[in-house]
């Protein structure tokens, strides 16, 4: 993965409208965010549009990202999140197939991966492992797969409600874990 | 920052409806309706905002999970074909050795007379009576700047709609045109609108695409010709 540095530069030239910069940041970085966009809408054609819309933002907006206290990589995947999110939510029918949810709510990352990732990592995974692992797997599946309350209180079989009032608890006591 | 404190662990969730608002929308469980309207405020109210960039951040720790997936290469192309493959004349220093302009020109009969028409009127800088547009500003800065280009009168005009320029310090605008060094517009800032003559060798950048950027300077401006201090604010002109 290239270094934050690399980005910053990067996405600086392409709000000046420097095109090899564009092209060496879409080099550097479509990679992760096609993952991040197919993991999300599970549909390659799809995540294929919403890589498109990205970087016509990344490409009309880079002067949105300067020396924000933003990692330009979470930036980037944030705008990305926020697409195929948004792209989701947007579907005529909520196609939520009960097993696949329950499948994928299940990969949690490996304890290798964890050491890989470093120390910020393992301080949002002990912060989820706080949590009931109904909760924390909620959190995950949410921000990994992007499900809704709708398909996180059919998964749950739990009052939407009630999903939300405990989400919302999970995610206070997460931030006041992360905070620490 | 001292805001910030208010919002903490301790208020728990009923406290703050804002924030809880701002991690259900990060998180991204929200319905289409919900969603479009934080998206607004998003836009429209910095503290909202704020609360957002925070959450990201936050919760971009979780990113690490996600697994790097090469697109196929079609993808490059079709997006460089969106971006790019416009009919515009832009980042181009010499028209001749532009590529969008052949390809302009290999549009077809009507538009390439009509791009040859107009880029004979540039070449001998006659007034086509257009006027160019842009918005600057920069996320995290005060600072926004409007500016407005008169071709037919090659004047400039620029407007300072918030952000006070300190006293022992200079704004100075800057023309940026492909891979070129910025070239320097003079000095802005202050109260109302300011109008700059452009120079007859700067009148030809003017065109829809270029950069428009503003730096801190000491007073005075820049004294290298380059922007020496950080760039505060900057937009892409437009045709209107």
């Amino acid at each position: 993965m290239p270094t934050p540095n690399d980005i910053t530069g990067l996405l600086a030239r392409v709000a000046l409208g420097d095109r090899q910069a564009f092209d060496l940041l879409y080099q550097k970085t479509s990679a992760k965010l096609f993952g991040v966009s197919l993991r999300l809408l599970k549909d390659r054609t799809e995540a294929e549009d919403v890589l498109q819309e990205v970087y016509i933002k990344v490409w009309q907006r880079a002067d949105r990202f300067n020396q924000s206290d933003a990692s330009p990589m979470s930036w980037l995947i944030a705008i990305t999140r926020n697409h195929a999110i948004d792209r989701i939510r947007a579907r005529k029918t909520v196609t939520a197939d009960i097993e696949e949810i329950a499948e994928l709510a299940d990969k949690a990352p490996t304890p290798e991966a964890n050491v890989i990732a470093g120390s910020d990592r393992r301080k949002i995974n002990e912060c989820l492992e706080q949590l009931e692992k109904v909760k924390s797997s909620a959190v995950r599946g949410a921000y990994m797969e992007g499900y809704s309350y709708q398909e996180l209180s059919d998964r749950y079989k739990i009052p939407l409600n009630t999903v939300r009032t405990w989400l919302r608890r999970s995610l206070a006591k997460l931030k006041e874990c992360l905070s620490e | 920052m001292s805001d910030k404190a208010n919002i903490g662990p301790g208020m728990g969730t009923e406290g703050n409806e804002d924030d809880a608002l701002a991690a259900e929308y990060v998180l991204g469980v929200l319905d289409q309706a919900e969603r479009s309207t934080l998206a607004l405020r998003v836009k429209t109210d910095t503290a909202f905002a704020r609360l957002v960039t925070d959450w990201e951040a936050r919760l971009s720790d979780l990113d690490e999970a996600y697994e790097a997936q090469t697109p196929p290469a079609s993808v490059k192309v079709a997006l460089d074909r969106r971006l790019f493959d416009q009919p515009q004349l832009e980042n181009h220093n010499s028209l001749w050795a532009s590529l969008t302009f052949w390809r302009l020109i290999s549009v077809g009969a009507v538009l390439g007379l009509m791009a040859l028409v107009l880029i004979s009127l540039w070449t001998i800088n006659q007034p086509v009576g257009q006027t160019l547009v842009a918005s600057l500003s920069a996320v995290n800065r005060t600072e926004q700047f409007v500016a407005l280009y008169e071709t037919d009168t090659q004047t400039l005009r620029i407007s300072t709609i918030s952000g006070d320029k300190p006293t022992d310090k200079d704004f100075e605008l800057w023309i940026i045109s492909g891979d070129n060094s910025p070239k320097s517009l003079g000095l802005v800032g202050g109260v109302g609108d300011k109008a700059l003559r452009v120079t007859t060798s700067l009148q030809s950048k003017f065109v829809a695409g270029v950069t428009l950027a503003v730096s801190l300077e000491p007073e005075g401006g820049s004294t290298t010709g380059l922007p020496t201090g950080p760039v505060i604010a900057v937009g892409i002109v437009k045709n209107i």
